[in-house]
């Protein structure tokens, strides 16, 4: 029963990126440009999008960042934990959270996208360019696309050692 | 999973819309709309707006943030203040080069009415210069920070250093040894308010 709907997964979730990843970058861009203005029945909200290479978190807050609107992450939608960061997870998860923000009234979001950071990736994992286009087909408004990757100015040594990870 | 859902949606529906409106120094432009739960509790959030939303000039107005703190919640509407000035990440990358020196000057400053900020200086030349420069370099800076910011109150502190007024002071200033290439705060961070500071020398 379980690998079944896993296959599908894996098909599914090849598709969509490598087809339209041209598309969502010049949708991103010009989508980046309108003035972000702020008149009083428009609701504004950013989209979090922590993307490692294990999962993608999409959390949802207001102008703020401290009430959350909704929150949904890859490995809540697959069950295979190595797909938690797939790009067909991120679709779901984003499309979670466009629903849930619709129905708080939400129009009109920033996102703002993050990779592990640190010693860690400063690359978003697979699942951010998904999740960016999702949120945009979700019929928002996008502000600004911002990287927020924390980047030390100085680190603590990598785990590994000295002579790396010896798999 | 059921009962706990029924829960979350009443707890949204209990929350108050406010605006956010910026400080005196921005003639409070409505910033954001923003639901809160009580009034205690959305004090010290922080909001982050480019500088083209307030002014809504040209675009190169995207590269600078400002963060500001609510501090007060009356009614409707909640007031903030200035709590940061920062270049974008990209920008700041963007204008840092190879083949040039890059001069870093942090420094403190108090404005008339007492509120303290450290500034974080950035001057960036055509070519790469030896280090007696770069410390008349930042001679220059010190003085003329020295001179101007004691003698003036927060509002007009938060406007020079958003409009960039004290950068072509020092862009003026620093003609005389060299050209520069650019010049500007790439960080203005308030470390105490007034009302901290009194309170904190009585101690």
């Amino acid at each position: 029963m379980k690998t079944l709907p896993e296959t599908e997964v894996n098909t599914e979730a090849k598709k969509p990126p490598k087809s339209e990843e041209g598309e969502s970058k010049s949708e991103t861009k010009t989508e980046s440009k309108p003035e972000t203005k702020k008149e009083e029945p428009e609701k504004w909200g950013i989209a979090h999008i922590f993307s490692s290479f294990n999962n993608t978190i999409i959390h949802m807050t207001d102008l703020t960042g401290a009430e959350t609107v909704a929150v949904s992450s890859g490995g809540i939608h697959v069950n295979a934990d190595r797909y938690e960061s797939s790009p067909f997870a991120a679709m779901k998860a984003a499309k979670a959270v466009v629903e849930a923000a619709r129905t708080k009234g939400f129009t009109n979001i920033h996102i703002r996208v993050r990779a592990v950071g640190g010693v860690g990736s400063r690359v978003p994992g697979p699942g951010a360019q998904a999740a960016i286009r999702a949120l945009v087909r979700g019929g928002f408004k996008i502000g600004r696309i911002d990287d927020v990757t924390p980047i030390p100015h100085d680190t603590t040594r990598k785990k590994g050692g000295k002579r790396g990870r010896r798999v | 999973m059921a009962r706990r859902k029924t829960r979350v949606k009443d707890k949204w529906r209990e929350k108050r819309w406010i605006t956010v409106l910026a400080p005196d120094s921005f003639n409070n432009v409505p910033l954001a709309y923003i639901p809160i739960t009580d009034d205690e509790n959305a004090v010290g959030r922080v909001i982050e707006v480019t500088l083209y939303d307030i002014l809504k000039g040209d675009q190169s107005q995207h590269q600078y943030k400002i963060f500001f703190q609510i501090n007060k919640i009356q009614g409707d509407s909640a007031t903030t203040i200035f709590k940061k000035y920062e270049y974008a990440k990209e920008f700041l990358r963007s204008i840092v080069r190879r083949g040039s020196s890059k001069i870093n000057f942090i420094v403190e400053a108090k404005t008339k009415d007492g509120f303290i900020f450290r500034l974080k200086l950035i001057i960036l030349t055509h070519r790469q210069l030896n280090t007696s420069r770069k410390h008349a370099l930042r001679l220059i800076a010190r003085d003329i920070i020295d001179k101007t910011i004691p003698q003036m109150t927060i509002d007009q502190f938060v406007q020079a250093t958003c409009y960039g007024k004290i950068n072509s002071d020092i862009m003026a200033a620093t003609k005389k040894l060299i050209r520069i290439r650019h010049v500007g705060f790439e960080k203005v961070k308030l470390i105490r308010t007034a009302e901290k500071e009194i309170a904190l020398l009585q101690a």
